[in-house]
């Protein structure tokens, strides 16, 4: 990521899986490294509460900015708007009621402008929507992103989609470039791939040559060395050589694995 | 330095993980032939494959041997069930010390000579504080090559032979001569050691490696490699340095692409590999920078692997290492549990840095209920 010509890095947490509760963040390293800044707090969430647990619950200490009323679990992904010096941000991942206040999923932006930092909410949804999403990825103008709405959401919603930043809040004008089987947990873009990793218990991979015209699905328990189960997530830099990293996200540390995969 | 073998891939960045699964997908032994191919065509265009008479890519530490000149063998790589994965496996550690463990000269005979060899003793890491010895005990005598540690600088390298005549006799060569020096990470022994096969020399201008494989003249020259290394042995004609160069990249790159064990799936066109590695956990990968922790250490390498750098941070484990960001610069930053670190001469030194929030007053890391579970306050999931 690039400020006038300056590199920086902005993510999110995240965190209330496990190694305890967190308070959700949206985080920017500047200056080298030398400087970091939490650049948006979300809200106090009461179903993550520091109680003691590896990923937080109803009771015990509030977490978070008590003034803020936007609650997120966590933060799954983040990006930047060189020319528009704007990051795009989604977060996760469940609707805890009927109003909006309840709702972890939604998609945000925060501009940047001369030291300062403008956060606006751009749409928010039910566990389901297409808000409940993952892998942002801004190519050409246009974001490409996962719906891994896998609980409740119509099983043909789940996938990859693409919108134009104007279209964001409007999931009528959005285009479904893949149906999953499952939720997606990840998305990379290489350049020229986009590979797509699906959640636990999935071992597929979906990659695409062509921005998502047409994908190849990739069977990775077929493979030999890969472990019976587990999200294949990736790194999300590619190694001297194009190969893309990948860790084992969700399962259990007896079958951690690093892995490489590289489209030939 | 005459001498043309000095081929020891960056063998392993870690240790390869034990692959239990075969089902689908492009052979092992197919995926290993491929690369075999593209190598030889590579010597080939540069008219330096027909200079080599021995090729012997060494697997860790049971002398299984593949000699890239021997089409046979190279051949009995078609069937996965005779090219068994352990034998292509990384296990355990420390170092084998022994080569040639059924070679019989008297019987089985000298199918290569000496009269255009050139061999080499490969080495890699420290060895102990006593030395290292590679070498072969075989019914037929004993061939030895003894690497024993006069200090940190210096090595007594012996070479003892019980069937020195008769490999002297065989190669004829009687006027030959002696030499140990470093080239490409290798202790090379010139084609004539059979001149002071008896001979105790005690040099100082061995590197401080050990060593790893040991190239010897029979047929099929099985090497002998550290447990958890693959390296390769070569014996032929006199290379010039560039004829040397090309062969030492083009084996390197092969044996890279072997030890990283990529285990293959086709589908179409598009072909995926898919690689394991164990003890330290990479974290992080950008081009040729890598970030890895084990327990209580963070580890950085700027060269693919290669070499690492490591620093001792306390608590450091794969659950709190979870962000690691490499700078244009070469800097790093890192988080162990809920702290951020910098580091701008590859871990040398690292530098706590503190959050600050949008007034630029510190950002306090709460205080967990349980202090072994503070939260993941930096974890990044990449998109």
């Amino acid at each position: 990521m690039y400020r006038d010509g300056v590199e920086i890095f902005g993510w999110g947490n995240y965190g209330n899986v496990y190694g305890g509760a967190a308070p959700s963040n949206i985080y920017e390293l500047t200056n080298d490294g030398a400087n970091l800044k939490v650049i948006y707090q979300f809200g106090q969430n009461p179903y993550y509460k520091d109680d003691g647990t590896t990923d937080g619950g109803s009771t015990g200490t509030l977490l978070g900015d008590a003034g803020n009323a936007e609650i997120a679990r966590h933060v799954h992904s983040v990006i930047w708007d060189e020319t528009n010096l704007t990051y795009y941000i989604v977060t996760g991942d469940h609707d805890h009621g009927g109003t909006e206040e309840e709702w972890e999923s939604r998609w945000m932006k925060i501009v940047y402008s001369e030291g300062t930092y403008t956060p606006t909410i751009i749409a928010k949804g039910l566990g389901g929507s297409n808000y409940q999403s993952t892998g942002f990825n801004l190519i050409n103008g246009e974001l490409y992103y996962n719906c891994e709405a896998e609980i409740t959401a119509p099983v043909e919603t789940i996938g990859v989609w693409k919108t134009t930043i104007a279209n964001m809040a409007t999931v009528g004008n959005h285009i479904q470039l893949l149906s999953s089987p499952a939720g997606p947990v990840s998305m990379v873009y290489d350049g020229t791939n986009l590979i797509v990793g699906l959640f636990n218990n999935y071992n597929i991979l979906f990659i695409s040559k062509d921005l998502g015209e047409n994908w190849e699905r990739i069977e990775l328990d077929k493979l030999p060395g890969y472990p019976d189960h587990g999200a294949f997530m990736p790194m999300g830099d590619l190694d001297e050589n194009g190969y893309q990293w990948y860790y084992k996200l969700f399962n259990s540390t007896t079958d951690n694995g690093i892995f490489k995969a590289k489209v030939i | 330095m005459n001498t043309v073998e000095s081929i020891v891939g960056d063998v392993l960045h870690g240790v390869v993980k034990n692959v239990t699964g075969r089902s689908g997908g492009q052979s092992w032994s197919s995926y290993v032939n491929t690369q075999i191919a593209s190598f030889r065509t590579t010597l080939q265009d540069e008219s330096i494959w027909d200079k080599l008479d021995v090729v012997n890519l060494g697997f860790s530490g049971d002398s299984a041997y593949l000699n890239l000149k021997d089409d046979s063998v190279v051949a009995s790589l078609a069937d996965d069930t005779t090219y068994l994965e352990d034998k292509v496996g990384f296990f355990g550690e420390g170092i084998t010390s022994y080569v040639l463990y059924n070679w019989v000269p008297s019987s089985i005979g000298n199918k290569y000579s000496l009269n255009s060899a050139y061999f080499g003793v490969y080495c890699w890491e420290n060895i102990g504080e006593i030395g290292i010895v590679v070498g072969c005990i075989g019914s037929g005598g004993t061939l030895g090559i003894t690497l024993n540690r006069l200090d940190n600088n210096s090595f007594r390298f012996n070479i003892n032979c019980t069937t020195t005549k008769s490999i002297t006799n065989t190669t004829g060569k009687s006027d030959g001569y002696f030499s140990l020096s470093k080239n490409n990470n290798a202790v090379c022994v010139s084609r004539n050691a059979v001149k002071i096969i008896d001979t105790t020399v005690t040099t100082t201008s061995v590197p401080d490696i050990p060593v790893v494989g040991l190239a010897t003249q029979n047929s099929t020259i099985r090497g002998s490699f550290s447990l958890n290394k693959l390296g390769a042995v070569i014996a032929g004609e006199y290379l010039s340095e560039a004829e040397n160069l090309i062969l030492s990249d083009a084996l390197s790159l092969l044996i890279s692409q072997i030890a990283e064990r990529p285990v293959f799936y086709d589908s179409g066109s598009v072909r995926y590999s898919i690689e394991g590695f164990g003890n330290k956990t990479i974290v992080g990968v950008d081009q040729s920078f890598r970030f890895a922790v084990s327990a209580g250490y963070v580890w950085m390498s700027v060269d693919s692997g290669v070499t690492w750098t490591s620093k001792a941070v306390t608590g450091a484990s794969i659950e709190n290492v979870n962000f690691a960001k490499f700078w244009d610069t070469g800097t790093v930053s890192f988080c162990v549990g809920t702290v951020m670190y910098r580091s701008t001469d590859a871990l040398s030194n690292i530098t706590v840095i503190t959050p600050v929030d949008l007034n630029n007053d510190e950002y306090v890391i709460h205080t967990p209920a349980n202090a072994s579970y503070p939260g993941l306050y930096y974890r990044l999931l990449p998109h």
